[in-house]
């Protein structure tokens, strides 16, 4: 089943957020307006804001509230995507040219702090306190573990603890945040709350997990960039750090990488490889599996609803996914 | 403005807390720390004194204020060179995540105290000045000269700006708006004459497909002088009121510390 099948149902709404986003970011310089629309016409799975429609349906659904929040995340994880293209130096994303490769560092710098400023904006319409401490607590978060990212690049000395806070704080928050967000605006129960916020924290260390193995496993065309990158770039995921514990050589390998990453040449193929045959690939596989039952578990104790079952196919679309 | 001790004391607490606020050693092995900019403090503080408010709510608005300021400073150092070398690139890197680890915290700090209100007034002030740098930045006509000055003088003023109509703070003839652009045009005059290639005034008339010209540098030079003294005249005419101490102080700082003074003299001898 297709991502776009599970959530039918939400279709006009989720239509509406699409136009709502899309004028929130209308700037009035022409080239600020063209690139910060980039992104969200290069597309996306707006995860984020079906996940806020979703969790307000367990309490009182009224979508020009939930919009408020709905549009605010979605512009939050774009213009962090904005501000990553430049600091990874990425020229693509989506398969489509990145805003910093398309105009320049500058242009992506002030598009990104323009739609962050934007959906912060747009959030304030939205009075309830909770909310803000919220959103602002997962931006927080959300940038140190960027900065823990670049901090672990090229470090073979990581452990599975700094691995799964990383992805949490780079992932998993904001996800975990948008279905509790969807909760709080449309006031459903404290409890109900708190289950959509543990159900979104698991399935996003499950999307990010799968993220991971699919650097490894997918194809360049599926990925939009080489197998293995995230490697070559120095990030240990968990594939690699479960194959480096059982495969001497590839330890060996990942830490020649690491101390000369620009003059050591990484077998990347045969990295891929061993990593299969090791048996990481389905151990990280079983990680995934951990979390999204775990993700299920939170949600049988919400009430039988349509939205529940879609949070769940959800779920188990991401354990499929392939790209 | 009198900068009475207890000013003083206040604007020393806004800075340590500042500068506590910010303080993450990963970052600071890589990357200078933000700095304040002294008069935008100064005249935040002037008219916050004049509200009906808590100081705790005033420390809160001065020091989220600052930190907007900060993250924007921050990545205005993103450069668009290629970086080759390891440190410089993660440096970079860093650059951009510490303006956006700087832009979280006065979220944070607002949400905290339910300041819903105010964290809409800085938005809006980050969304000014990055329209405005774009305009400066990455237009496709030239700029005529006041719409540079116009854009500048917003990218230097928004957050104060924004912050004075939030509070319907009266303020005599523009005296913000002024003293900055003053503060700008000695600024880009100096960064000019020391051989600064990164100017938007410098861009204004290589824009103008003038690079290299003599004629036109001295062009571009008289207008930045002319408008020098336009806005001194303005600044020391006398009428800013409570702000004029401290505005014709530090405009005679500005002028002493600068080579715009030397200028003159050998224009003048």
């Amino acid at each position: 089943m297709k991502l776009t099948e599970i959530y039918w149902h939400l279709r006009s709404d989720i239509g509406k957020i699409e136009q709502a986003l899309e004028k929130t970011i209308e700037a009035e310089h022409p080239v600020l307006r063209d690139a910060s629309t980039h992104l969200l016409k290069a597309g996306g799975k707006r995860i984020r804001p079906v996940f806020v429609l979703l969790s307000a349906q367990f309490g009182n659904y009224d979508l020009n509230r939930i919009q408020q929040i709905a549009v605010p995340l979605e512009l939050i994880h774009m213009a962090s995507l904005v501000h990553d293209d430049v600091i990874d130096d990425a020229d693509l994303r989506r398969g489509k040219e990145t805003v910093k490769a398309k105009w320049d560092n500058r242009v992506a710098m002030y598009s990104g702090d323009y739609i962050f400023a934007r959906a912060i904006e747009m959030a304030t319409y939205c009075e309830q306190s909770e909310v803000h401490l919220i959103l602002a607590n997962a931006m927080k978060e959300m940038s140190i573990g960027e900065v823990e990212q670049i901090r672990d690049q090229y470090n073979e000395e990581q452990d599975l603890r700094k691995y799964l806070r990383r992805i949490k704080r780079k992932t998993a928050l904001l996800i975990a945040v948008s279905c509790q967000l969807g909760a709080v605006v449309a006031e459903a129960k404290p409890n109900v709350q708190k289950q959509l916020y543990w159900f979104g924290y698991y399935v996003g260390m499950a999307y990010q997990v799968t993220d991971d193995i699919l650097d490894f496993i997918g194809t360049e065309k599926e990925l939009g960039k080489p197998a293995g990158s995230d490697l070559q770039q120095g990030n240990l995921t968990l594939p690699a750090l479960y194959g480096m514990r059982r495969d001497d050589t590839l330890k060996q390998w990942i830490s020649e990488h690491f101390r000369h990453p620009y003059g050591n040449h990484l077998p990347i193929d045969d990295v891929i490889a061993r990593v299969k045959q090791n048996g990481a690939i389905a151990d990280s596989q079983k990680l995934a599996r951990q979390y999204l039952q775990k993700a299920f578990l939170a949600l049988e104790q919400l009430p039988n609803t349509r939205a529940k079952k879609s949070l769940r196919q959800i779920g188990e679309y991401i354990e499929k996914r392939n790209s | 403005m009198i900068m009475s001790s207890d000013f003083l004391k206040e604007i020393n607490e806004l800075k340590e807390s500042f500068f506590e606020m910010i303080k993450y050693e990963y970052l600071s092995k890589y990357i200078t720390s933000a700095s304040i900019d002294d008069d935008q403090l100064v005249f935040l503080l002037f008219m916050l004194k004049e509200q009906s408010i808590s100081p705790k709510q005033r420390h809160s608005y001065i020091l989220t204020s600052i930190l907007v300021q900060a993250a924007l400073d921050t990545h205005e150092k993103i450069t668009t060179d290629q970086m080759d070398q390891d440190d410089l690139r993660k440096a970079r890197q860093l650059t951009v995540l510490a303006g956006d680890y700087y832009s979280s915290l006065y979220y944070l700090i607002l949400a905290k105290q339910g300041e819903v209100s105010f964290i809409r007034v800085l938005a809006k002030a980050i969304q000014d000045i990055n329209e405005a740098k774009m305009n400066v930045y990455h237009k496709k006509e030239i700029l005529d000269w006041s719409e540079l000055l116009l854009n500048v003088n917003t990218i230097d003023t928004a957050i104060v700006r924004n912050v004075k109509h939030f509070f319907h703070v009266k303020e005599p003839t523009l005296a913000c708006d002024h003293f900055f652009l003053f503060k700008r045009l000695v600024y880009e005059r100096n960064s000019y004459l020391r051989g600064t290639k990164d100017s938007p005034f410098l861009k204004y008339y290589t824009a103008m497909g003038k690079e290299g010209n003599i004629r036109s540098e001295q062009l571009i030079m008289s207008k930045i002088d002319s408008h020098i003294e336009r806005t001194k005249s303005n600044l020391l005419d006398g009428t800013l009121g409570a702000y004029q101490q401290y505005i014709s102080s530090r405009v005679e700082e500005l002028l002493d510390s600068s080579e715009v003074n030397s200028h003159y003299l050998v224009k003048e001898g």
